[in-house]
């Protein structure tokens, strides 16, 4: 199960390099975050399968330390993916493309 | 208590403060003039006390601070920097800058303060992450292309690192199950790798700091100066933090560091933009600052003053292109502070960079120090050509500005070591800046632009990535 989460990791590296168009790059940070985040939840279920509220017979419980860092992680990369987005707005309006490449090239000469 | 008092004097009062000058705009100048002065003094009393607090809230897996005489003179440096910057837009023409600008510089100062004295690493993540997100805001103030892709590309590259970041943090808790500094054993070299290449990515280090330049120079003047000035410390300062807990990281931080500071220098040496030329120099001192962590105090404030005011003198001249400088020539006013703030930055003696370079240069050993010697010429050499911008005819001297009075004070005051002038080390100083003369009369004629090269976005990514797979084998092996 790790493994598989890591490589959600892997796989949104590589859209993020080979990827040109800004949009893609963004989502495919996003996916990295995301895998992160799945990472986060499979190493507290290691300690136990049951929510860690006390119920009788039950010893099992989550950890909930990752879960609950991990909130504030889950919110600073939505404000970082809608910042983004709106700047890559902004930058829409001068430049009608996405293409990373292109954009690199309009103050290269 | 106490940890209760200081964090609520430079965290929380700042932020509401911060929060209170988005109403009252015209009590903004006051409230950043109080906010900067409050953690000046706090600064000041930790320093000359030699405070230690060391504290963890709400029993094991809270929130973590430690305050001790590392985060005092990083914190002076912060209120320093933020003091002079406010006093630079006072002085500038009300309408210069948009109305939000106050604010957040007062919500930059409360969050880089925070992350000066946080001890654990989720901690260190929320409030560097925080930073980012502010200064992100500050780079595309003026919303012109440039500045919106400088910007654009400083968030995802940094985030790319702070994913990376979050999975040596996630690593180390499965092993130890706790996110403090002081709990990680040197042991864990995966973990320890990846927070470092996190962070080195935030601090600009060797090729994990080329988004650098463009965000820092297309930004606007007090912009520049605060970035360059103090939000690059918010990611050497947990470096420090590593290094203290961890001195196995050392050789690490040592080749990046050094690699990194004659990267830098020399990329500026080829520049011919004034303010990509302060650029490439904070990444190249920025290496140098890590190069050898504990000895590097000095310089690192040294460094935070002379190059914030640079950047704020740059930003006066009218055009950005040093060719053309040369030909019109500047004015008095501004060729007087920014001669004081270049000798700052090529280490003369009797300011804060003399002593502090020299406290790094005699402090490092082989190969370390071979590098450290050849980035302190190619200083000079790029100091001299921004020296040798000519003086406007017909000017007269206006006298200093306020704050010129306080970059100037500050850096004499740090430049006041009696042990360091000695002979060896004087005539060590002019033999560099001498070689830096020489240097500077070689390189004058070339002109190359290689350096742009690590610049576009896909290549920063894919460099930083095989840059961190590389640390991987190195350190695994």
């Amino acid at each position: 199960m790790g493994v598989l989460i890591l490589l959600v990791v892997g796989i949104g590296l590589l859209g993020l390099l080979l990827k040109r168009n800004l949009i893609l790059k963004i989502i495919s940070m996003d996916i990295m975050a995301t895998g992160v985040v799945s990472y986060f939840v499979y190493v507290s279920s290691k300690t136990g399968k049951h929510p860690p509220i006390m119920m009788p017979n039950i010893s099992d419980y989550v950890d909930p330390v990752p879960q609950a860092v991990i909130l504030t992680a889950i919110v600073i990369g939505f404000a970082v993916l809608s910042i983004l987005l709106v700047y890559v707005m902004m930058l829409a309006k001068y430049f009608p493309t996405l293409d990373v490449r292109r954009i690199e090239r309009k103050w290269k000469k | 208590m106490e940890e209760m008092i200081f964090i609520f004097l430079c965290v929380f009062l700042p932020m509401i403060l911060g929060s209170v000058s988005f109403t009252f705009r015209k009590a903004r100048y006051f409230i950043a003039l109080v906010v900067s002065f409050t953690t000046a003094v706090l600064a000041t009393i930790i320093i000359t006390r030699d405070l230690t607090i060391h504290h963890t809230f709400e029993g094991s897996f809270g929130v973590e601070i430690l305050i001790d005489r590392v985060s005092g003179f990083f914190m002076l440096t912060n209120a320093l920097v933020t003091l002079g910057t406010v006093l630079f837009m006072k002085e500038k023409h009300r309408k210069t800058f948009p109305e939000i600008l106050y604010p957040l510089v007062i919500f930059l100062h409360a969050t880089v303060n925070a992350s000066f004295i946080s001890y654990d690493l989720f901690n260190i993540y929320v409030v560097v992450e925080l930073t980012t997100i502010i200064a992100f805001i500050l780079m595309g103030l003026e919303l012109t292309p440039r500045q919106i892709w400088g910007a654009i590309k400083y968030l995802m590259v940094g985030n790319t690192g702070m994913i990376f970041y979050l999975l040596g943090c996630i690593n180390l808790y499965q092993r130890m199950g706790s996110f403090s500094i002081g709990v990680i054993e040197p042991s864990m070299k995966l973990p320890i790798v990846l927070i470092v290449a996190g962070l080195a990515v935030k601090a600009a280090i060797f090729l994990f700091g080329t988004w650098l330049p463009d965000a820092h120079a297309e930004a606007e003047t007090p912009v520049s100066a605060l970035l360059s000035g103090v939000v690059i410390y918010t990611g050497i300062f947990p470096l420090i933090r590593l290094y203290s807990a961890l001195p196995n990281i050392q050789p690490l931080l040592e080749v990046l560091g050094s690699v990194g500071a004659i990267f830098g220098a020399v990329c500026a040496t080829l520049e011919r933009d004034t303010k990509r030329l302060l650029a490439f120099s904070t990444l190249s001192h920025t290496g140098a600052i890590l190069a050898a962590p504990p000895y590097s105090l000095g310089f690192m404030m040294a460094h935070g003053l002379f190059k914030s005011w640079l950047f704020l003198h740059a930003g006066n001249l009218k055009t950005r292109n040093m060719d053309r400088l040369r030909e019109e020539g500047i004015h008095v006013n501004d060729y007087i502070p920014l001669f004081i703030g270049t000798l700052g930055m090529m280490a003369a003696p009797g300011l804060g960079g003399f002593v502090g370079k020299l406290e790094l240069l005699n402090n490092s050993y082989g190969w370390v120090k071979m590098l450290l010697i050849s980035t302190a010429v190619c200083t000079a050499a790029y100091s001299f050509s921004l020296i040798s911008i000519p003086v406007k005819r017909q000017t007269r001297f206006g006298g200093f500005k306020t704050y010129d009075i306080l970059y100037i004070v500050s850096l004499l005051l740090l430049g006041i070591k009696p042990m360091v002038y000695t002979l060896p080390n004087l005539t060590e100083s002019m033999i560099l800046m001498f070689a830096g003369y020489l240097v500077y009369s070689l390189m004058k004629p070339i002109k190359s632009r290689f350096h742009n090269l690590f610049e576009d976005l896909d290549n920063i990514l894919t460099i930083a990535i095989v840059l961190v797979v590389l640390m991987m084998v190195g350190v695994l092996l």
